[in-house]
């Protein structure tokens, strides 16, 4: 850190700290361009800042959190057909995209992860609800041209009316559409539910059905209105049963 | 400790995190011994709560069990448990935002104790007292701002109002403190 002058070392500071106003931003991403070895230094100071808690006082840990958690990486997770957990999909192909778009790690990003994840965590029916041993994951393939690159799955739980659907690269919808789940029930469809797309096409939402579902038949479709009782729209994704 | 505990002890954190991948709890165990003083110092200090301190603590050698999401190129195993730990804090503060806890909080600051855990703490102890002793060669507002960020999660404006001082001149004191804070620990980082 000797010959890089001290106007960037407050850059590199303000960017670990994630207080850059736009500007410096932009300035500081074209000096990274041009000298990507302020990244090194970028690090350091990260991992300055992620220090300080070593400061604190020590305090005594709670003796029997080491078996808690010991006991609960016991408990196994829910595995998808495809052999990829279903979570982790969904939010680390958020965190790559954001990295890509930011060209590098920061501690901002880390915070953005940690608070999707923190989000995630604090759901924690959804949690409990991927855990239970009887937790089905249930494979949507896209049907349409419209959604040709959509994947993901639904999480169905026996005797639960909660399902989670996970999907990816879902188009963004106009003003006013919306997805539909539909499960079939005895030849007919059934509305789960309606969510939107994000920017990001990831969909990570939790549906109620109306009703315990027995059928595994699912199918999504795009409709014009918030309030439908029967499939009206293109049907572009169905369960692969 | 047995053989098998000796020998895990010696392994570096990237070693243990590769033997945690491959499903070995004991590596999980290992890691768990070395930073959750680490990790539940700070999350009681965010939160000021013995039990959800415990149980944020939890949440994170849980999330590094599960989660791949560790890259040692990316920063150390201690600065990664940290920042999620830090996030994760200041997101539960956040949602329960109750104006009694913050104030209980501070009362519940001026009661914790020494640990006496000998054995596996002595390099935890060392580089405690290291950060401790460079944050006490800070100028007094750049350490205040600094952990007004870090631990308080507050935003620079939000010091600035808080401090009664310019913008520009908290952001200055926080990154000339993170500057400053990075000279003194030099030679822990390089």
């Amino acid at each position: 850190m000797t010959d890089t002058p001290e106007s960037m070392h407050e850059l590199l500071a303000g960017y670990a700290l994630g207080d850059l106003s736009p500007e410096e931003a932009e300035a500081l991403r074209a000096a990274l361009a041009e000298q990507p070895e302020l990244a090194t230094e970028l690090q350091k100071l990260q991992e300055v800042l992620a220090a300080m808690p070593y400061a604190l006082p020590e305090v005594p840990v709670p003796t029997e959190l080491r078996s808690q958690v010991l006991k609960a990486a016991q408990v196994p997770t829910i595995r998808p057909r495809s052999g990829r957990r279903i979570l982790p999909i969904a939010l680390s192909s958020v965190a790559a995209i954001a990295a890509l778009a930011f060209g590098l790690d920061n501690w901002r990003l880390r915070e953005q992860l940690a608070t999707t994840q923190a989000q995630v965590a604090s759901q924690k029916d959804l949690i409990a609800m991927l855990q239970q041993p009887t937790t089905e994951l249930v494979t949507l393939k896209s049907t349409d041209e419209m959604a040709a690159d959509a994947t993901g799955n639904v999480v169905v739980t026996p005797g639960d009316q909660g399902v989670i659907v996970a999907l990816q690269n879902l188009p963004p919808l106009q003003t006013g559409q919306y997805y539909y789940l539909w499960v079939e029930e005895n030849g007919k469809k059934v509305a789960c539910g309606k969510f939107t797309s994000t920017g990001t096409g990831n969909v990570l939402v939790k549906l109620v059905l109306p009703t315990v579902a027995t059928s595994k038949n699912l199918a999504i479709t795009v409709e014009n209105s918030p309030q439908m009782s029967a499939p009206q729209g293109p049907m572009i994704m169905t369960s692969t049963l | 400790m047995d053989d098998d505990e000796n020998r895990r002890s010696t392994l570096t954190d990237s070693e243990l995190v590769a033997a945690m991948r491959t499903g070995d709890a004991a590596a999980l165990a290992t890691l768990y011994d070395r930073y959750s003083s680490l990790v539940y110092r700070l999350a009681l200090r965010i939160l000021s709560d013995a039990e959800e301190a415990a149980d944020l603590t939890q949440d994170v050698f849980l999330a590094l069990w599960r989660g791949n999401r560790y890259e040692a190129n990316r920063g150390s195993l201690s600065s990664f448990l940290t920042t999620l730990t830090r996030s994760r804090a200041i997101d539960r503060l956040r949602s329960r935002s109750s104006k009694l806890r913050f104030l209980q909080r501070w009362s519940q600051l001026m009661t914790t104790q020494s640990s006496s855990n000998p054995f596996e703490v002595a390099s935890l102890e060392q580089r405690s007292e290291f950060v401790r002793e460079a944050l006490t060669q800070l100028p007094d507002k750049q350490r205040q701002v600094l952990e007004l960020a870090y631990y308080d999660g507050l935003s620079q404006s939000e010091i600035a109002t808080q401090l009664e001082a310019p913008l520009g001149t908290v952001k200055s004191w926080s990154r000339q403190g993170l500057l400053n804070l990075r000279k003194q620990l030099q030679s822990l980082l390089d």
